[in-house]
C-alpha cells in the first residue's frame, strides 16, 4: 500500500528481494506457477484426447501430446497426490515459512518478507510436481522458442515501433512537459524541505501515468488489431512461428516505450538539476544513503517472568510502528539486531554513523520545540545485556558484573591517561565526537569491550537524527562467532542497538526501518542522486515491461478493450496485492466459511471456534480457502516491489541487487503468462 | 505417373461456428482435391462458396472442421511449409504505414533472407510489378490495383514453389490483367505450382489447366478446362436452306445416320466456360445436393496416390 509515500518517511513494510532470497522465490515460483501449469497440463491432455481420431493430422499436429508430455503428467500427479497425503497425515509441514502466517493473531501488522527455501516434506513435494507440470506444459513452449529467429523478431519488432511512430504516437509524450514547464510548487505548495520530495513525485507520477496507458493500451489492441485489418493473415502465411509475433510486439512496444521512458527520465533529471532547489531539500533528498539494516525486536523487564513485550500499539498508520514509553525508569527497549556485520563497516575512519528517524507521540504536551531525549546503546555479542530487576531503574544491566566492573574501572584509568584527569568519566565520554582526542579513548574502549551508548540524544517527531558509533564495536564484533546457547536456540546476533527514551510522558514509535547504520558519511551530490534517480527508473521500466507482457497476453485471446481492462485490473490489483494476500492469510477475522458458520449460528465474529465437527470443517476448509486464495493471489503481480520513488526521494541507495532482483521477479511473473500466450496463440483460428 | 502432387485435401470440411460452438455455416463440405507440380489451377464459384476458405485452410489460418489439408506433403497447420507458399490476399492485407519497399523488406526478413539477397530481390520484384515510381510511398495513398500488384511482389519475395492466388486480378485494369495472366503464365514456364480463385472467368480459361467448380461449399465439377469446356453430349450441324421444324429434326437425324445432306460442320462444339459455369450453378440451384462424382479412373488414381 506504499504507492503514494511520497511525502513522508521510508517506509519500509516490506523486506526487498535481495539475492539471498533467489532460491526461495525460485521454490515459490515452481510451486505457484507449477501448480497453475498442472491445471493447464491437465486441461490440455483432456482436450487433445477428446480430439476424435479421425481428425487426424492437422488437429494432431496442432494440439498433439507427446510422451513427455504425457510423462511428466504422470509425474506431477502422483506428486500432488503424495503432496496431499502429507496434509491429510499432516507430516512435513512446511516449518520455515508457514510459521509466519501462524503467529499473526487478527488484525496484526505482518512485515511481507520474500519466502524462505523450505527443506520439510510438503514444501518439496509441491515443488517438484510443480517442476514437472512446468516442464510438462513447456515442452511445446520450448520447442517454438528454439525454432525462433532472431531476424524475425526483429522485423516485427521494427514493425511496431515503425507503426507507433508514424501514427505519431510521441506526441503524447509531450503531456510529460506539463509538470516540467511549470513548477510544481504552484501547485503543491509545501515545507521547502518537500519540495524536491513534490517535483520527483510529480514527474515520476506524469510519466508513470503515460507510459503505463500507452503501454497497456499499444500492446493490448496490436493482435486483435492486426486481426481486424487482416494483417496477420500476410504474416502468418510466412513461416513465422506464432508466438514470434507475441514476442515482436512485446519488443518492439518495449523498445518504443525504453525510448520515451529513457527521454522523459532525462528531460526529469535535467529539470531537477537545473531549478534551484531549496538548500533543506537538497541535503535530504540528493543524497544515496547506503543503509545497513538490522532485525527490529521490543524487549522489556517483563522477560525476567518469562513474558514477551511486543511494543505498544497506539492505534496508528496499519500499526506499522510500534512504540515504547518514554522514562527514566522505564525498561522497554527497542533493539535492533544485526545477525552479521559487512566487513566494510567500520574500516575507513574511527566511526560509523547511525541514523534513525522516530515518530513521537506525545501523551502529555511537552515543550514546545523541544525533541524528546533518547539513550542510544550499541553492544556486540561479547556483552550482552539483560533487563534491570529493579523497578525504580530502567537502566539494562551487563548479564557479566565483573565485565561491567572491569570496563567501569578501564574507563576511568583511561580517561585520566588522556589528560581529563578530575573530570566525571561519563561525561567525558558523553562529549566524545569523532576527531577529539576523548573519541580516541571511547572508540579504544568499545574496540576492547563491545560496548558504547550516547546518552541524551534529542529527537524530533520524523526527522533525521544521526550519531556516530566508534569503529571499535565492528572490530570487536569481528574477533569472533557468538556461541550458541543452546540446542533450540536462535544464534546471539553479533551487533545490537538498544533504544529507549528518557523523557516522560512521550511515547516513542518504531519500525524495522527506522535506524541503520550507514556504509559510509553521505554527502549531497548530484552524481548520487542521479544514478539514483536513473536506478528508481528501472522500477518503472520494469512496470512497464510487465504492462506490455501482461497485455500482449490477453491480446492473444481478448478483444482490444477487453484486454486492455483486464491489463489494468491486475496492475492496479497490484498495489493490493499485499492488502489481499492478508486477507488470505486469515490474518484479519478468519475465512469466509467461519464468518459463515457464525452468520448462520449468529455468533459474534470473535467467538473462539473449533469445537463443533462444523466448526472445525470450517476451520478446515477455511485454510484450505487461505491456501488456494494465496496460489492465486499470484495472478497479480506485486507492483510494490518495482516501485522505488520513495527510496529516491527520501536520498537512500536504491541497491543494484535489488534491481537485478527486479529483473529475475518480473521474468518468473511473465513466463507463466507467456506460456498461455503462446497456447492461446497456438489455437487461434485467426481467420474465423 | 502423375506428377508430384503439391496439394492434396481429403474430405475437407469447415464448418463455421459461433462463439457458443453452435453451427453457422458449412462453408465447405468434403473436398477432395489434389493439386500437381507445374500445373495452374483455378478454383471458381460464385460469391460464398469456399473458395477463399479452402485457401485458408491449405494456408493454416482456418483449421478443418473434419479432414485433411496437406502441403508438399506436409500438414497445413505446420510453419514450415510457408518457406515455400507465396500468397496474395483476397484484399491486400498489407501494413499500411509502410511503403513499397519497406513491405518487401519486411516480409523478406520473416522469410530469414539475408539483407543482401533481400535488397536486390526487393528491387528487382518492384521492377517487374512496375512501381519503382512509387515505391518510396505509404500503401495508404495506394490505388486498389497498386495495392494488388505489391501484394503480388509480396507474394513472390520468397521465389516460392507453390503460389496461391485468391482472385488475382481483381482491381487490375485490362492491361494490368493481361499482364498478370501473362505473368501467371511464366510462373509456370518456370515450373512453379499456381492456384488461383477467380470470379473472372475467361481469365481462368485462359490461364488455367484444371479447374474446380465450387457451389455452397460442395465440388460441383473437376477436370481439365479443355475437357470441361468440350460439350460432349452436344452435336452441331450447320446447314443452310432449310427451316428447322421438328419434321426436318427427325428427318435430319435419319439422314445423318444414314448419308446424304450437306454436313458444313459436324463435332463437338467448344462453348464458353461462362456457359457451363451459368449451367453448373443452375443446375445445382435446381438439384440441391448435387455433386461431383469422379469419373472411375480419377478415383482409382487417387487412391493409389494416396
Ligand atoms: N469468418 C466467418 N464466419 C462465418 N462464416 C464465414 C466466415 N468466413 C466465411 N464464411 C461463410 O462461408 C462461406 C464461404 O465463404 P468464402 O469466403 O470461402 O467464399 P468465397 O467463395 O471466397 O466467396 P467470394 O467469391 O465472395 O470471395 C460464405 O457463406 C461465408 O458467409
Ligand atoms: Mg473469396
Amino acid at each position: 500500500m506504499s504507492s503514494l509515500p511520497l511525502f513522508g518517511l521510508l517506509i519500509l513494510d516490506r523486506e526487498h528481494a535481495a539475492p539471498v532470497h533467489f532460491l526461495g522465490l525460485f521454490q515459490a515460483w515452481l510451486q505457484d506457477a507449477g501448480g497453475f501449469a498442472a491445471l493447464g497440463l491437465l486441461a490440455y491432455i483432456a482436450y487433445a484426447l477428446r480430439t476424435p481420431p479421425e481428425q487426424a493430422e492437422s488437429a494432431k499436429h496442432r494440439s498433439g501430446v507427446n510422451s513427455w508430455m504425457l510423462l511428466m503428467a504422470v509425474l506431477a500427479t502422483l506428486c500432488y497426490a503424495g503432496y496431499f497425503a502429507l496434509i491429510l497425515t499432516g507430516k512435513g509441514r512446511d516449518t520455515v515459512n508457514l510459521a509466519q502466517y501462524m503467529q499473526a493473531g487478527p488484525g496484526t501488522y505482518v512485515k511481507h518478507e520474500p519466502p524462505q527455501f523450505a527443506t520439510d516434506y510438503q514444501p518439496l513435494v509441491l515443488t517438484l510436481g510443480g517442476l514437472f507440470a512446468l516442464l510438462g506444459i513447456g515442452q511445446p513452449f520450448a520447442a517454438s522458442l528454439a525454432r525462433i529467429r532472431f531476424r524475425r523478431i526483429w522485423a516485427l519488432t521494427i514493425l511496431g515501433f515503425k507503426e507507433a511512430v508514424r501514427s505519431r504516437l510521441f506526441w503524447v509524450f509531450l503531456f510529460f512537459l506539463i509538470p516540467v514547464l511549470f513548477p510544481t510548487h504552484w501547485f503543491y505548495p509545501g515545507k521547502a524541505e518537500d519540495q524536491l520530495r513534490t517535483t520527483i513525485g510529480v514527474t515520476g507520477f506524469v510519466s508513470m501515468v503515460l507510459l503505463l496507458l500507452s503501454a497497456g493500451l499499444l500492446a493490448a489492441f496490436s493482435i486483435p488489431n492486426d486481426i481486424k485489418n487482416q494483417n496477420i493473415y500476410t504474416v502468418l502465411t510466412k513461416p513465422v512461428e506464432r508466438f514470434e509475433i507475441v514476442l515482436g510486439r512485446f519488443f518492439g512496444y518495449g523498445f518504443l516505450l525504453s525510448i520515451a521512458l529513457v527521454g522523459m527520465t532525462t528531460i526529469g533529471w535535467l529539470f531537477i538539476f537545473s531549478t534551484k532547489v531549496d538548500e533543506s531539500a537538497a541535503s535530504e533528498s540528493y543524497l544515496a544513503r547506503d543503509p545497513v539494516r538490522g532485525t527490529l525486536e521490543f524487549r522489556s523487564r517483563r522477560e525476567l517472568r518469562g513474558e514477551r513485550f511486543e511494543g505498544t500499539n497506539v492505534g496508528r498508520e496499519f500499526d506499522y510502528r510500534r512504540y515504547i514509553a518514554g522514562d527514566p525508569s522505564s525498561s522497554q527497549r527497542a533493539v535492533w539486531h544485526y545477525a552479521s556485520v559487512p566487513s566494510s563497516l567500520g574500516k575507513n575512519g574511527d566511526s560509523v554513523p547511525c541514523e534513525f528517524t522516530f515518530d513521537i507521540f506525545r501523551m502529555t504536551k511537552g515543550e514546545e520545540n523541544r525533541g524528546v531525549d533518547m539513550t542510544i546503546r550499541v553492544v556486540t555479542w561479547q556483552t550482552p545485556q539483560i533487563p534491570p530487576r529493579d523497578q525504580g531503574d530502567g537502566t539494562w544491566r551487563w548479564a557479566d558484573p565483573a565485565r561491567q566492573k572491569a570496563y567501569e574501572d578501564d574507563l576511568k584509568k583511561a580517561v585520566e591517561e588522556a589528560g581529563f584527569a578530575g573530570q566525571n568519566p561519563a561525561a567525558v565520554v558523553a562529549g566524545a565526537r569523532p576527531g577529539t582526542p576523548a573519541w580516541k579513548v571511547v572508540n579504544d574502549l568499545a574496540k576492547k569491550y563491545g560496548y558504547y551508548e550516547f546518552a541524551g540524544k534529542e529527537v524530533f517527531d520524523y526527522q533525521f537524527s544521526k550519531i556516530a558509533v566508534p569503529s571499535g564495536i565492528f572490530e570487536n564484533a569481528r574477533e569472533g562467532y557468538p556461541p550458541k546457547l543452546g540446542e533450540n536456540e536462535p544464534t546471539p546476533p553479533m551487533v545490537s542497538v538498544f533504544v529507549n527514551c528518557t523523557t516522560r510522558g512521550q511515547m516513542v514509535g518504531m519500525a524495522e526501518g527506522d535506524l541503520y547504520f550507514l556504509r559510509s558519511e553521505p554527502v549531497p551530490s548530484h552524481w548520487a542522486f542521479a544514478q539514483n534517480y536513473f536506478k528508481s527508473a528501472f522500477g518503472l521500466w520494469c512496470r512497464m515491461m510487465l504492462v506490455i507482457g501482461l497485455a500482449v497476453t490477453c491480446s492473444t485471446y481478448f478483444a482490444g478493450v477487453i484486454g486492455f481492462l483486464i491489463t489494468a485490473a491486475l496492475y492496479l490489483g497490484g498495489y493490493f496485492s499485499e492488502h489481499i494476500a492478508d486477507v488470505a492469510k486469515g490474518s484479519y477475522l478468519g475465512g469466509p466459511f467461519k464468518a459463515m458458520n457464525q452468520l448462520l449460528e449468529a455468533k459474534a465474529p470473535t467467538a473462539q471456534m473449533g469445537d463443533t465437527p462444523v466448526e472445525k470443517a470450517a476451520l478446515t476448509l477455511d485454510t484450505g480457502f487461505s491456501w488456494l486464495v494465496r496460489r492465486v493471489i499470484n495472478l497479480i503481480p506485486d507492483i510494490d516491489a518495482f516501485t522505488w520513488t520513495s527510496f529516491l526521494s527520501e536520498g537512500f541507495n536504491i541497491p543494484p541487487a535489488y534491481l537485478l532482483m527486479n529483473l529475475a521477479v518480473l521474468v518468473g511473473y511473465l513466463l507463466p503468462w507467456f506460456i498461455l500466450a503462446f497456447y492461446l496463440m497456438r489455437s487461434r483460428e485467426v481467420a474465423a | 505417373m502423375a506428377a508430384e502432387v503439391v496439394v492434396e485435401t481429403r474430405n475437407l470440411t469447415k464448418v463455421y461456428r459461433d462463439f457458443w460452438g453452435r453451427r453457422k455455416k458449412v462453408a465447405l463440405n468434403a473436398l477432395d482435391l489434389q493439386i500437381h507440380k507445374g500445373e495452374i489451377f483455378g478454383l471458381l464459384g460464385p460469391n460464398g462458396s469456399g473458395k477463399t476458405t479452402t485457401i485458408k485452410l491449405l494456408l493454416g489460418l482456418l483449421f478443418p472442421t473434419n479432414g485433411d489439408a496437406f502441403v508438399f506433403g506436409e500438414p497445413a497447420a505446420k510453419v514450415e511449409k510457408n518457406e515455400r507458399i507465396g500468397y496474395l490476399p483476397e484484399e491486400s492485407y498489407l501494413y499500411r504505414f509502410l511503403n513499397a519497399e519497406e513491405t518487401l523488406d519486411f516480409y523478406g526478413r520473416l522469410f530469414d533472407i539475408p539483407s543482401d539477397v533481400r535488397r536486390k530481390r526487393a528491387a528487382e520484384l518492384i521492377e517487374l510489378v512496375d512501381l519503382a515510381r512509387d515505391k518510396k510511398r505509404i500503401l495508404r495513398e495506394y490505388s486498389k490495383g497498386m495495392r494488388q500488384r505489391i501484394g503480388l511482389a509480396q507474394a513472390l519475395i520468397n521465389d516460392p514453389d507453390l503460389v496461391i492466388l485468391d482472385e488475382p486480378t481483381s482491381g487490375l485494369d485490362p492491361l494490368g490483367t493481361r499482364w498478370m495472366k501473362d505473368l501467371i503464365l511464366d510462373l509456370k514456364r518456370k515450373g512453379k505450382t499456381v492456384l488461383m480463385c477467380s470470379h473472372r472467368l475467361d481469365d481462368v480459361q485462359d490461364v488455367c489447366d484444371r479447374i474446380a467448380i465450387l457451389y455452397g461449399g460442395d465440388l460441383q465439377e473437376l477436370g481439365a478446362v479443355d475437357r470441361l469446356v468440350e460439350d460432349q453430349k452436344r452435336l452441331e450441324i450447320r446447314a443452310s436452306g432449310v427451316n428447322l421444324t421438328d419434321d426436318l429434326k427427325r428427318e435430319l437425324t435419319a439422314v445423318v445416320e444414314k448419308h446424304g445432306g450437306k454436313l458444313e460442320t459436324f463435332g463437338h462444339p467448344t462453348t464458353t466456360l461462362e456457359d457451363l459455369f451459368l449451367r453448373i450453378v443452375e443446375e445445382s440451384k435446381a438439384r440441391p445436393g448435387r455433386r461431383f462424382l469422379p469419373p472411375a479412373e480419377t478415383a482409382t488414381a487417387t487412391t493409389a496416390s494416396s
